[in-house]
């Protein structure tokens, strides 16, 4: 500090002062000495000059010290401090002098500086935090490798066991076929035994078979013997009785002859007597009536040419009536024309006509009876005429039967002939068959003595063959037992070999397992390398982490040793800058910037405030950041908005709306096909989801769940897949029953086969709050130019289609608006 | 004009009942052989010769237009002007007196017939009587016409007289 004040301002100013002093006494001393004044007044004036300068140069020095001086050792010293790490300087600021505004931009750099290494410092304090997790994740997963490789080890160790059992097995089956395949030899040696007693068994039971066959053939000719015998007797007895018959039958036709032979006459006389009288009669009398008939005919045929006659008459009386009307009618009109005078001959005309009238009336009916009576008449005569030709038939019919008769008495007398010669031919048959008869008795005593010797013959042959039919007996008995003996030896030789062959199956089989275990074993060794390796990897990832780890921790360090500006928050104002802070959705935060920069241009424009990016890193980074005041508002995740509410003080403004709406849904999605009908056939199911930092792919899909009684730990299967599409590609490739989506992405895809389980409630989309600490201005007029923002206008298309194309604007909301969102996260235990 | 009470020969074409004045008529006669000249006017059906006298036919049913299934034929002898024309109906029923009450002036057209060959309205019980204006049955060139083949008609009664 002594060697500095040297060098400083104030040192050169006293310097110059000095100089200014002893200049000022020379310049008194001289003009008191030109002025030849005597040397008390030299004196006195010396002496006045020296202490009025020194007056004014102490009093000057004062102000300068007040003005210069010390604001600038205390910009020196924040400086220092400054150089020194600490950016936690407090500068007077309020004299707007060219020192006081310096002392502004230094203050005003180191909390910019402060802040952007505050970010800097929670950048690093996340990678260590981050670097941790991975760590014990990675702790876990080596855990979980060792266990794995652990594992595999035991299995190949037990491979090994069944591998060395199954040998032995393998071997003990080769002792079984060996022995079982000795069986059989000796089995197969008992067979031909048996076989060849069998054998002389059969040739035994052969030439009994032979001898007892001829002895049979012996009876059987001797009962053929007699049954022709009986089969004669029978015969001859047929015979006889046929005889008998026909002799019988003989007489019957003989009497039968007499009598047709006695018909036959009567009819011949009946017919040639009666029967022709009678027909000759008969024609006699139709022909009688066929001359009276046609005797009728010829008066009806007058009496119809009289009719027509009468007819003609009455014509004519027509006529001359018609004529006397026509009279009368000129007279009347006559009698007319002569008035008075002609009254009494119109009387008379008058009297004609009538008279006139009525005899046409009447010829009238006369000509319609005419006509009647000649309608008539045409019908007699047909009448007639068809009796006439039925007389005709009649006679014919008659003359038919006159020759039938004839026939019949011609046919009569043959048949009389006949008869009388059958009666002659059947005498001569009668005594015939009587001849016949005779004979046939005769042979029937013989035969009747020839079946009583052969049946005596007969008793003898059957004795015989029961003693032989008894021997044979016994020898079949003999050759089937041995045929049976020698089928169930064959069949005991067969299990045997059946036996034999299946061990060797099994004995093959066996060896091809134990191959194949040996082949597992192989694989099982070469996949207990895979965990080794993995362990190599996770220990270099692991190193390498320790690395970054220790980095990071030297990063920290060192920013320890600075001393940040951390006295917040930040009092912004007039041109005071506000820092935007954006929650990445899903991209990296460069494309994040490019997204929001029209929104910054558009807020400063609006607001004649000066609007900065702060991207941050993740939701964790906003939260932190916003309770730390580095960010002043932020555009969020509602997750993000409600779990920050509970550490700072913080503000909703405004809500993003997304083509008119400013909620949406989220959807239980399923294969249209798969077996999922409702949430409750998740259970025990795989499901997916997209992050767990997400509303509609996490948060609204478990709330779903739980309503349905389904916890994680009820599902079999359930993981993070990120992105909404990859979760549609799962469930319609089938690698998970069902998942959660946002409405317009399940929509989208839902023609590739998808069904929608179940929608959730409205969900809140992103927002834009405020850290309370703003002033109530600048809220209200950062909210005044977020509403007013349009799609409508060029500009604000341009600026909502630049963050996100189904933006359409801001509006405002409130807590209340984050109610179902809040119920489901303290449901899920999230808050 | 008319007297009280006047008569009426009565004859039909058809369904309807006609009328003409009894002094009018000359005489009723069954239709003759009717002769076809070539000289005659197409209105006359023909002529007939009654006592020696040819008259030419008019029939009225083809006048007036009415078919009838009548077989029946009459022929009414007429004075028309000075000469005789012979009107074929179909049949002549009676000679009727009629009062002037029971006659009544015709409308403009009575059944298809125009007014002026129409006298009247006969109504005698339950019959309607058309009374014929026998006048006017023919027009003025017709009349001539008919003068004309009276005199050709006259002619030839004369040449095949002479003949």
């Amino acid at each position: 500090m002594q060697r500095n004040f040297r060098e400083s301002l104030e040192f050169k100013y006293l310097v110059f002062v000095l100089a200014l002093f002893v200049i000022g006494i020379l310049f008194a001393v001289y003009i008191s000495v030109s002025a030849k004044q005597n040397f008390d007044f030299i004196l006195w004036t010396t002496a006045i000059t020296i202490a009025g300068i020194a007056l004014f140069t102490f009093f000057f020095w004062i102000i300068l010290r007040k003005l210069v001086f010390t604001p600038l050792k205390s910009v020196e010293s924040a400086a220092h401090s400054l150089a020194e790490g600490n950016l936690a300087l407090s500068l007077d600021v309020r004299k707007n002098d060219e020192i006081g505004r310096l002392s502004s931009a230094i203050q005003a750099s180191a909390r910019s500086l402060s802040g952007i290494l505050q970010r800097v410092q929670n950048g690093s304090k996340r990678v260590v935090e981050v670097a941790e997790k991975v760590e014990t994740e990675f702790k876990s997963v080596s855990d979980n490798t060792k266990r794995e490789s652990e594992a595999i080890a035991n299995i190949a160790i037990s491979v090994e066991q069944m591998n060395s059992a199954s040998a032995e097995i393998s071997d003990n089956t080769e002792h079984l076929a060996v022995s079982t395949e000795q069986k059989a030899a000796s089995m197969e040696e008992m067979v031909t035994s048996i076989g060849e007693v069998a054998k002389s068994a059969q040739e035994l039971s052969l030439i009994i078979d032979s001898t007892s066959a001829s002895i049979e053939e012996l009876s059987v000719t001797i009962r053929e013997v007699a049954n022709k015998a009986e089969e004669l007797f029978a015969s001859s007895d047929e015979t006889l009785t046929a005889a008998e018959e026909i002799s019988s039958s003989i007489k019957e036709v003989e009497q039968s002859a007499k009598d047709s032979a006695l018909l036959s006459d009567k009819v011949k006389t009946e017919a040639s007597t009666i029967g022709m009288t009678s027909v000759e009669k008969t024609i006699n009398g139709i022909q009688n009536i066929k001359a009276s008939f046609q005797r009728t005919a010829v008066c009806i045929n007058k009496l119809g040419t009289r009719s027509e006659e009468i007819g003609k008459i009455l014509n004519v009386i027509e006529e001359i009536t018609d004529q006397t009307t026509l009279l009368a009618l000129n007279a009347a009109i006559l009698a007319a024309q002569a008035g008075e005078h002609g009254k009494g001959f119109s009387v008379v005309a008058d009297e004609i006509k009538d008279l006139s009238e009525r005899t046409a009336f009447s010829t009238h009916e006369i000509a319609a009876l005419i006509q009647a009576v000649q309608q008539e008449v045409k019908d007699a005569v047909v009448a007639m005429n068809e009796g006439i030709s039925l007389v005709d038939e009649g006679i014919h019919v008659a003359r038919d039967a006159g020759q039938a008769l004839h026939t019949i008495v011609e046919s009569s007398k043959q048949s009389a002939e006949m008869s009388d010669a059958i009666k002659r031919s059947t005498t001569d048959q009668a005594k015939t068959t009587r001849l016949v008869s005779d004979a046939m008795e005769k042979v029937k005593n013989m035969v009747s003595q020839v079946a009583k010797a052969t049946l005596e013959q007969s008793k003898g042959a059957h004795l015989i063959t029961g003693a032989t039919e008894k021997m044979r007996d016994v020898a079949n008995q003999v050759s089937s037992a041995t045929r049976e003996q020698l089928i169930n030896t064959r069949q005991i030789t067969e299990a045997i070999e059946i036996v034999s062959e299946k061990s060797r199956q099994i004995a093959k089989a066996i060896q091809e397992q134990q191959s194949g275990a040996k082949h597992v074993f192989h694989s099982i060794e070469k996949i207990r390398d895979i965990p080794q390796n993995t362990l190599d990897s996770v220990f270099t990832i692991n190193q390498s982490l320790k690395g970054l780890f220790r980095n990071s921790e030297l990063v920290k360090r060192e920013l320890e040793t600075i001393t940040l500006y951390t006295h917040s928050p930040v009092i912004s104002g007039g041109s005071e800058v506000i820092r935007f802070g954006i929650e990445p959705v899903g991209e990296s935060p460069l494309a994040m910037s490019d997204k929001f920069t029209p929104l910054m241009e558009y807020l400063n424009k609006r607001t004649g405030k000066k609007f900065e990016l702060r991207i941050v890193a993740d939701h964790e980074g906003i939260i932190r950041d916003i309770s730390q005041g580095i960010i002043d508002c932020c555009f969020m995740n509602p997750i993000t908005y409600l779990k920050t509410r509970g550490k700072h003080e913080i503000k909703l403004l405004v809500k993003a709306m997304v083509e008119g709406k400013s909620g949406y849904r989220s959807v239980i999605i399923a294969k249209s096909d798969g077996p999922i009908q409702t949430v409750q056939d998740i259970r025990e199911k795989r499901f997916a989801f997209g992050t767990p930092h997400s509303i509609s792919s996490y948060i609204a899909p478990r709330f779903m769940l739980l309503n349905a009684g389904i916890t994680l730990q009820n599902l079999v299967h359930y993981e993070y897949l990120g992105p909404h599409e990859n979760i549609v590609k799962a469930v319609l490739e089938e690698a998970f029953e069902a998942g959660g989506v946002t409405e317009s992405i399940a929509h989208k895809n839902k023609a590739k086969g998808l069904k929608f389980v179940q929608f959730s409630d409205e969900l809140p989309g992103f927002v834009i709050a405020v850290n309370k600490s703003m002033p109530e201005s600048t809220q209200a007029s950062l909210k005044q130019a977020l509403i007013e923002l349009k799609d409508t206008t060029q500009e604000g298309l341009s600026v909502l289609h630049a963050i996100y194309k189904r933006y359409n604007g801001f509006a405002e909301t409130s807590d209340n608006e984050l109610r179902v969102l809040e119920t489901m996260m303290v449901r899920l235990e999230m808050l | 004009m008319m007297t009280k009470n006047m008569k009426f020969a009565v004859f039909t074409i058809g369904k309807e009942t006609f009328g003409i004045e009894i002094n009018r008529v000359i005489e009723i006669l069954h239709t003759q052989k009717v002769h076809t000249l070539p000289e005659l006017p197409s209105f006359l059906s023909g002529v007939i010769t009654v006592r020696g006298e040819v008259i030419p036919l008019l029939d009225l049913r083809k006048r007036f237009g009415i078919s009838s299934p009548d077989e029946r034929e009459l022929t009414i002898i007429v004075r028309y002007d000075s000469e005789k024309i012979g009107l074929i109906v179909d049949t002549v029923e009676e000679i009727i007196t009629l009062r002037s009450g029971e006659i009544i002036d015709p409308p403009t057209i009575f059944k298809g017939l125009r007014k002026k060959y129409l006298t009247g309205i006969g109504k005698k019980d339950d019959r309607i009587i058309i009374v014929l204006n026998l006048d006017f049955l023919l027009s003025s060139e017709e009349k001539i016409m008919l003068k004309e083949s009276e005199e050709l008609l006259e002619e030839h009664e004369r040449t095949r007289d002479s003949a």
